[in-house]
């Protein structure tokens, strides 16, 4: 219980910590502009470690900081409503923690095909929700850079959280859950 | 366990679902309470990435700092030449700048503010400042450079600000083409392949002659945002649509590399 606590309250220092150090990471030219987003990395891998409860306030944390950094805001109204990423990132904790018992028994590519999908997944329904809120005036709008910022960061995320999985696993292996242990992961 | 899990599952709906429901102003003062705690990290990334992005430029080899030694004196001796023209000039304007009495027609008190960080969203074109209302910046303030305009301040915090760029979808300026009687309204484009971004300039009549390289200001609506005059950019190119006219211009900042702006915090 102390150990997850633990693990739970490093999570949440290393997703605040990512949310800056992804602020300053330059679009990237070669894939439409896209950005680099690190934090539903970080949710996932949350969600795929530690007992529901400490994910929830994983979950919670980051999405309510998502919300609060990118909230944009139209006249008086927020373009998309505050509180929805806790929503997704529930969502997205949820299917995490039905495959939790095989990413404990070293099914760690499960990590990275989540990552993957959560980052894109993210992206194509805020896209979808911006159309919809500025359907007078833009409506769908579909093309090659639409897709590349789309998939690019997923495919980022993707390639990223295996060497973040190694990372946390070998710096934090004392602070990290007993079940995740190599010991008993591997062992 | 199971137990605890469905008292934290029901606090946690709870909570997300009171996120969701809070006012305008309570999410408002959140966000901006939130920015100013992260702000001192922001500042801190920045002087980090400035620092890291100093150390490769900082290496080379001894034939490329000769070759850079010789070139800086003779730069050294050309810029001593100027300074003393400058110095000279300077005097004649400011004899001539006193004459006219240019600074009390000065129209607009400025706040400087350095770019912390640009917004890592993908589908918002966003970046924030150093400065909050602790400067007495607002929202809604225009944020220009000495090349013209940049946007608008958003959410403002205690120390930090968030701009809403002109390239961005939400960003809309009463603008007018000079040289010409053709005004519209400007917004970003969603996608733009420029790193710099691109402005759609709308509602501009379908005939209007409108030639690339023309310059867009904008046009001061009484009670905007905006006052006028200010260079949005120039046009690379224009169509006629069914009903209107449309020019896309390409912005006078280069937005992608921005590091200094102003806010015009109010008219002198």
């Amino acid at each position: 219980m102390k150990r997850d606590a633990l693990s739970c309250l490093g999570l949440c220092g290393v997703m605040f910590l990512l949310l800056i150090v992804q602020e300053f990471i330059p679009p990237l030219a070669g894939m439409g502009l896209a950005r680099v987003l690190l934090v539903p990395m970080v949710v996932c891998y949350a969600a795929l470690s530690l007992p529901f409860a400490f994910m929830l306030i994983v979950v919670f944390f980051s999405g309510l900081s998502m919300d609060f950094l990118n909230l944009q805001w139209v006249g008086d109204k927020p373009e998309i409503v505050p509180g929805a990423t806790v929503f997704y990132f529930f969502a997205v904790g949820a299917i995490c923690q039905g495959l939790r018992v095989l990413f404990l028994r070293g099914y760690w590519w499960l990590f990275s095909l989540m990552s993957g999908l959560s980052t894109s997944l993210l992206l194509a329904l805020q896209f979808m929700f911006i159309s919809y809120r500025r359907f007078d005036t833009g409506g769908i709008e579909w093309n090659s850079l639409v897709f590349w910022r789309i998939f690019a960061p997923g495919l980022i995320a993707f390639l990223l959280a295996p060497f973040f999985h190694l990372l946390v696993h070998f710096v934090g292996r004392n602070l990290l859950p007993t079940e995740t242990r190599p010991s008993r992961v591997y062992g | 366990m199971a137990k605890l899990n469905a008292i934290l599952l029901a606090v946690f709906i709870f909570l997300a679902v009171a996120v969701t429901l809070l006012s305008t102003g309570a999410v408002r003062s959140l966000q901006s309470g939130f920015l100013s705690v992260v702000s001192p990290f922001l500042s801190a990334g920045k002087v980090a990435q400035d620092q890291l992005g100093s150390v490769g430029k900082g290496l080379k080899t001894l034939e490329q700092l000769q070759a850079e030694n010789r070139q800086l004196v003779v730069e050294n001796r050309e810029l001593s030449a100027t300074v003393q023209m400058l110095h000279d000039l300077e005097t004649e304007n400011g004899r001539l700048r006193d004459s006219l009495g240019y600074i009390g027609r000065s129209k607009f008190r400025l706040v400087p503010a350095q770019v912390v960080s640009r917004d890592a969203s993908t589908w918002w074109q966003t970046l924030r400042i150093n400065r909050g209302f602790e400067d007495g910046i607002e929202a809604d303030r225009p944020v220009i450079t000495d090349q013209g305009l940049v946007g608008k301040t958003m959410v403002v915090s205690k120390n930090t600000c968030t701009i809403l760029l002109i390239t961005d979808e939400n960003c809309k300026v009463g603008a007018r083409v000079e040289g010409t009687r053709e005004q519209g309204i400007t917004q970003g484009r969603r996608i733009s392949s420029e790193s710099k971004g691109e402005i759609e300039l709308n509602f501009l009549t379908k005939q209007a002659e409108i030639q690339p390289g023309a310059v867009v200001v904008s046009a001061g609506v009484t009670g905007g945002v905006f006052p006028i005059g200010l260079k949005l950019g120039t046009v690379k190119s224009f169509r006629s649509r069914d009903l209107d006219g449309q020019a896309l211009v390409e912005p006078s900042v280069d937005l992608s590399t921005i590091r200094d702006v102003f806010v015009i915090v109010s008219e002198k």
